[in-house]
């Protein structure tokens, strides 16, 4: 498809070609005026664009969703944005130059963010002809620095309290799926460009890493369900030590005490897989010695779609490896566009990374580094996020476990005192000893509770988050093949 | 389990040692270490009691326990009578005796002196569920009276006592699940491992599922008498409130034994990573085992899962659902995942035909969900199925479009030898055969494609529907037809521009033919083919070819034809000599030379290959003979007759015979 189809037909083009007619008997100040109010103009539609789609999808059920981001959308939004394909080579370097003023400019507020970007290029455009062409791909690109770094800076803002909670985590896939779904945007916008070298090497390279990220939204998945069968011992506990029953017995004792022996050996993060897959097959239960004799491939873990010797501390260093900030001259050769997709990059691992942190799966480890130069400006949070994360994995109390999620210290907390309870009292209960346990039960239902609702839902959005990055390939490996084979 | 050697020691006190060693070995979290270690502790110390008092009363066990349980009984009622709270009646000793004989049925248990253990109902094991029924009333009833400190005691007691019946109940309900299963292996085999109805089976107490089809298909192979003992324990555990427990048990031996029953068909797990990277013949093998594990899931697995779970949990309808659903939901999950990488790997044309096979296999899944799974399990499950049958469908749309693709980029520049037919017509029309063994899917792959298209379309309402109803009664073609017509528009294209590359007319016309003819008879013989692609289409064809043929008689024979007319042979009304010579001449030359060339020329349809030579000769020979006839007499006979003469009627019809067979060589052998 030729790129003049997408050429906008609307007042739009009106309002450039006045200008670029003007161009030759204005001055330059007020050609520049013009400009500006032009490249604001799009700017302010295009982020308009942006707020409709993330309500469409918001607003919609999932598979809907499937559909929402329709291919009327997009072309809607190709009327908004201009691009321009041609870009000789004065312009590339500008355009490498102008990236870097990008993510400095960070602090910039959003309201004048346009504004000083087209101020920084007064001074160097200055004599060039031609060049206002190109700033839309250029805002759009730059609105997109801005889209991550707004959302993330959100992110990091949060208290330590909240920090890889339940619903910390959901902002983060909630971030996580709105940039995918802007990045597409930027893809299907720029399709022309895709197939050349080397953004086709980037783009590709991107979709593979993001083909690892599938995995891991599995395994993430498994993970859930683990978190499930943990809430399956604590039920058994409430049940046993129900605000019901008007006398809690010794019967009743053991009973939690069971439950909680079997979920703390299930919450057991070890290295060592057959161990713990040794350790789950006894956490329902005793055992007898018919059934040590068995072979040990006989208790299998519960996961259901991730193999055996799968792990995600490699398939985070896989997604991760290679990973590296565009050079200069790959961002003048893609017109930009390797920025973006560097980015995308560096958040899908980043995502991903921190899934693993806070969600059991099989062989999590935190060892993946993070190279993001600290000039773009979504670096900072994301460096900050990285960090914080790891020194809650750090913190001695929190060194074993299975997950960083909020819950499950939770969890384990209330647990680790609930069996405290249970070892020390004596019978026949005093009341003071059953108010103590009465609490404790009541605290430990909250939790539970708590941990239940948020469960659903996050698997839900680990599901989205699954089928937004299929589709995205899909689409973006079409139009590259596309692009290959022209009609 | 019935190999378990006599001198085990009591299941209790094993698996809390090794807890306690495996607790204190890892880094865990401190309260599993203190824990383990204090459980361990008490358990050893009620090992050693219950060894005192299973000697005590065991002696008088059979025989007090009718009579203890009477008391119990009479006990419980006097309870319930009460109305107030504060002044119950003094608990009877025999609830103490009642707890050690209870407690003495559990040693015996675990001491592996019962032998048969539950493989079938055994009077034991019956008197066992009634006293942990009734030990479980007791413990409710002297629950409900927290401010007596007798009570609060006896609850103690009585709680423990369950507890300890309930470890040892959910330990035999996890043996029977896992260990019962005669695998599945053949139906025989189940019935020799098991042992005999004993006579005193206890036929109304459990409700036992008919096994005929279960016993056809084998699975999950657990034999009536076991899962009337499931039944009866997962009763108990339930009416003790321990349901729970029990749900865990069985819903985690059944996930293992499900999907070890999978690994069996050979089925296992890959990453999408993994997927991405595999051979294709490799991962044509993961499909073609995926497929027969889908089929069987759907077919035998999941209605005997459900049917199990019916019957194991008979008096709680919805707890197996539940249960079902956990069970098996994982398991098409997982199914699905290999459908997700399969449509996620790159496309290319052979692929095509597995991942319709996988399409449709999907297909039947969701045909069945609803008779499997609840509401809003099913629509998850629906969804998620409709999704990777979808992602498939896409991905098969794509492969088959991409044909358009590679007849395009065939662009190569030497023509086939002889005219024969081009490998890429070979190729296509093969291809197209095979994939339209899948018309009806591939039909409903591109309707719901052209939905999702329309839906998605900038100017679906105005653009794609040209028309479509001329008249009412020409049906709008379908998709897949209009895709398929494309396809063979494009190939034409390309054979035309192909057939320029030959220099000699006639042999480009040889190529068409060559071609067109192969494609009708691929259509001919397909009746998909020929359905999708219309009689309109097929008789444009065959006029097309037959001018293919008439093309090439003008080219090659006119000029030859031309030889043997009449005109300009007579100068001043008489028959020219010179002329007559010139014009035997050469024809003689001309027909060498076709005969030389297009001898060599392939025509590899015998019928075409007739049909050609029938023509020519029905068009030549008459000519020649009559020209032969009329002038013959014109030239001298001997010598000069022979040497311009040099083909009779009959010698031509043998040359035009030996025309289009491929052979070289047949001009030189006959020359000679």
């Amino acid at each position: 498809m030729q790129r003049s189809d997408y050429r906008p037909k609307g007042k739009e083009e009106d309002l450039t070609e006045t200008v670029s007619k003007k161009q030759g008997g204005t001055t330059g100040e007020e050609r520049r005026a013009e400009q500006q109010i032009v490249g604001e103009k799009k700017f302010r539609q295009s982020s308009r664009m942006q707020e409709f789609k993330r309500r469409r999808w918001s607003t919609r059920p999932s598979v809907l969703i499937d559909q929402s981001i329709t291919r009327k959308t997009i072309m809607t939004s190709i009327c908004t944005v201009r691009v321009s394909t041609r870009a000789d080579n004065v312009k590339g370097r500008m355009l490498a130059r102008r990236y870097v003023f990008a993510y400095r400019g960070s602090s910039a507020p959003f309201a004048s963010f346009g504004r000083s970007i087209l101020s920084i290029r007064r001074d160097q455009v200055h004599s060039m002809e031609g060049n206002h062409e190109a700033s839309s791909l250029e805002l759009e690109l730059e609105s997109f620095q801005k889209q991550v770094a707004d959302r993330f800076h959100d992110l990091s803002a949060v208290n330590s309290e909240d920090l890889l909670s339940l619903s910390w985590i959901r902002r983060l896939l909630d971030a996580f799926i709105c940039c995918q779904e802007e990045f597409r945007v930027i893809l299907f916008n720029n399709k022309a460009l895709l197939s050349r070298p080397p953004l086709d090497r980037l783009i590709n390279e991107f979709f593979e890493r993001s083909v690892k990220g599938l995995d891991v939204c599995n395994a993430i998945r498994d993970g859930i369900e683990q978190i499930r069968q943990w809430q399956k011992h604590l039920e058994i506990v409430l049940c046993a030590l129900d605000s019901h029953q008007r006398t809690l017995g010794e019967g009743q004792f053991r009973r939690a005490k069971k439950a909680l022996i079997d979920l703390a050996i299930g919450m057991l993060d070890e290295k060592d897989s057959g161990s713990v897959l040794a350790h789950r097959n006894r956490s329902f239960g005793r055992n007898n010695t018919s059934r040590d004799n068995r072979p040990p491939g006989h208790f299998r873990s519960l996961s259901w779609s991730i193999s055996r010797n799968w792990s995600a501390a490699k398939q985070l260093l896989a997604i991760g490896n290679n990973l590296a900030a565009p050079r200069g001259n790959e961002i003048t050769a893609t017109n930009g566009l390797a920025v973006p997709v560097f980015t995308m990059n560096s958040v899908l691992l980043f995502v991903m990374w921190a899934l693993v942190a806070a969600i059991p799966c099989q062989d999590r480890g935190l060892q993946t580094h993070f190279s993001i130069p600290r000039q773009f400006i979504w670096a900072a949070p994301i460096l900050s996020l990285h960090e914080r994360i790891l020194e809650e994995s750090k913190k001695r109390e929190r060194r074993n476990a299975s997950g960083l999620l909020k819950e499950i210290h939770q969890i384990e907390k209330c647990a680790r005192h609930m069996t405290e309870l249970a070892d020390s009292v004596q019978f026949p209960l005093i009341e003071e000893r059953e108010a103590e346990v009465r609490q404790a039960v009541k605290e430990l239902s909250q939790v539970c509770e708590a941990t239940k609702d948020g469960l659903d839902p996050l698997e839900r959005q680990v599901r989205e988050v699954f089928h937004r990055i299929v589709r995205s390939r899909t689409e973006g490996l079409g139009s590259l093949t596309r692009a290959n084979n022209p009609e | 389990m019935e190999k378990n050697p006599p001198e085990k020691s009591p299941s209790f006190a094993c698996p809390d040692d090794k807890k306690k060693q495996d607790a204190d070995r890892s880094p865990s979290p401190d309260f599993i270490a203190i824990d383990a270690k204090s459980e361990g502790d008490h358990e050893a110390e009620d090992r050693e009691e219950d060894r005192e008092k299973v000697d005590e009363a065991s002696s008088d066990l059979d025989s007090s326990l009718a009579k203890v349980s009477e008391e119990i009984d009479r006990f419980l009622s006097t309870l319930f009578t009460v109305e107030e709270k504060s002044n119950p009646p003094e608990i009877p000793n025999h609830v103490d005796q009642f707890c050690m004989l209870v407690e003495a049925m559990i040693a015996k248990y675990d001491s592996g002196e019962v032998p048969s253990k539950w493989c079938q109902v055994s009077e034991e094991d019956a008197s066992l569920i009634e006293a942990v029924d009734r030990i479980s009333k007791l413990t409710n009833a002297l629950g409900e009276f927290p401010s007596e400190s007798n009570y609060v005691s006896s609850h103690n007691r009585t709680s423990t006592v369950l507890h300890r019946a309930m470890l040892l109940l959910e330990e035999e309900f996890r043996a029977l699940l896992e260990d019962s299963r005669s695998g599945d292996s053949d139906p025989g085999d189940l019935r020799m491992k098991q042992p005999s109805f004993s006579s005193n089976h206890e036929h109304d107490r459990c409700v036992l599922p008919e096994p005929d089809s279960a016993r056809a298909v084998n699975f999950p192979a657990y034999s009536p008498e076991v899962v009337s003992n499931l039944n009866l324990i997962a009763t108990a555990m339930i009416s003790a409130s321990y349901d729970k427990e029990c749900y865990q048990v069985y819903s985690i031996a059944r996930r293992n034994a499900f999907e070890e029953s999978l690994n069996k068909l050979g089925f296992e797990k890959v990453s999408i990573d993994d997927v991405q990277k595999m051979q294709w013949d490799s991962l044509e093998g993961e499909i073609a085992t995926w497929i027969k594990v889908f089929k069987r899931c759907v077919t035998i697995n999941f209605s005997g899962e459900l049917k199990l779970c019916e019957a194991v949990f008979s008096d709680h309808p919805s707890i197996s659902d539940v249960l079902f659903i956990e069970i098996t939901s994982g398991v098409v999950l997982q199914l699905l995942n290999l459908a997700d990488a399969v449509a996620m790997t790159k496309r290319s044309a052979e692929k095509l035909f597995k991942i319709l096979d996988m399409y449709e296999t999907l297909h039947d899944l969701i045909q069945v969900i609803d008779s499997f799974f609840s509401d809003e399990c099913a629509n998850k499950l629906k969804s998620e199925t409709s999704t990777a049958r979808c992602r498939l469908g896409v991905a098969a749309v794509s492969i088959f479009c991409d044909l358009e693709n590679s007849i395009k980029s065939d662009t190569g520049k030497t023509p086939v030898p002889g005219g024969a037919v081009h490998p890429l017509t070979r190729y296509i029309m093969n291809y197209l055969k095979y994939t339209c063994e899948y018309k009806d899917t591939l039909e409903q792959i591109f309707q719901e494609h052209q939905k999702m298209e329309q839906s998605d379309g900038p100017d679906a309402e105005t653009e794609t529907t040209p028309c479509p109803y001329n008249n009412n009664q020409t049906p709008k073609p379908s998709p897949f037809s209009v895709q398929l017509v494309t396809v063979m528009d494009l190939l034409d294209l390309n054979l035309e521009v192909k057939s320029k590359l030959y220099k000699d007319l006639s042999l480009s016309y040889i190529f068409l033919m060559n071609n067109g003819r192969y494609i009708m008879q691929k259509i001919k013989g397909s009746a998909e083919i020929h359905e999708l692609m219309g009689n309109t289409w097929s008789r444009k064809r065959s006029s097309d070819l037959r001018q293919y043929h008439k093309n090439y008689q003008r080219e090659t024979w006119s000029k030859v034809l031309g030889c043997l007319r009449d005109e300009g042979l007579q100068v001043n009304g008489k028959v020219s000599k010179p002329v007559l010579k010139e014009r035997f001449k050469s024809f003689n030359a001309m027909f060498d030379e076709i005969h030389k060339t297009q001898s060599s020329w392939v025509v590899s349809d015998e019928q075409l290959q007739s049909e050609l030579r029938v023509s020519i000769s029905a068009v030549v020979i008459p000519a020649y003979r009559s020209f032969l006839g009329r002038f013959r007499q014109y030239l001298d006979s001997g010598r000069q007759s022979e040497k311009y003469i040099k083909y009779q009627p009959d010698d031509i019809e043998t040359s035009v015979d030996e025309l289009f067979d491929g052979n070289a060589m047949s001009m030189a052998r006959r020359r000679t």
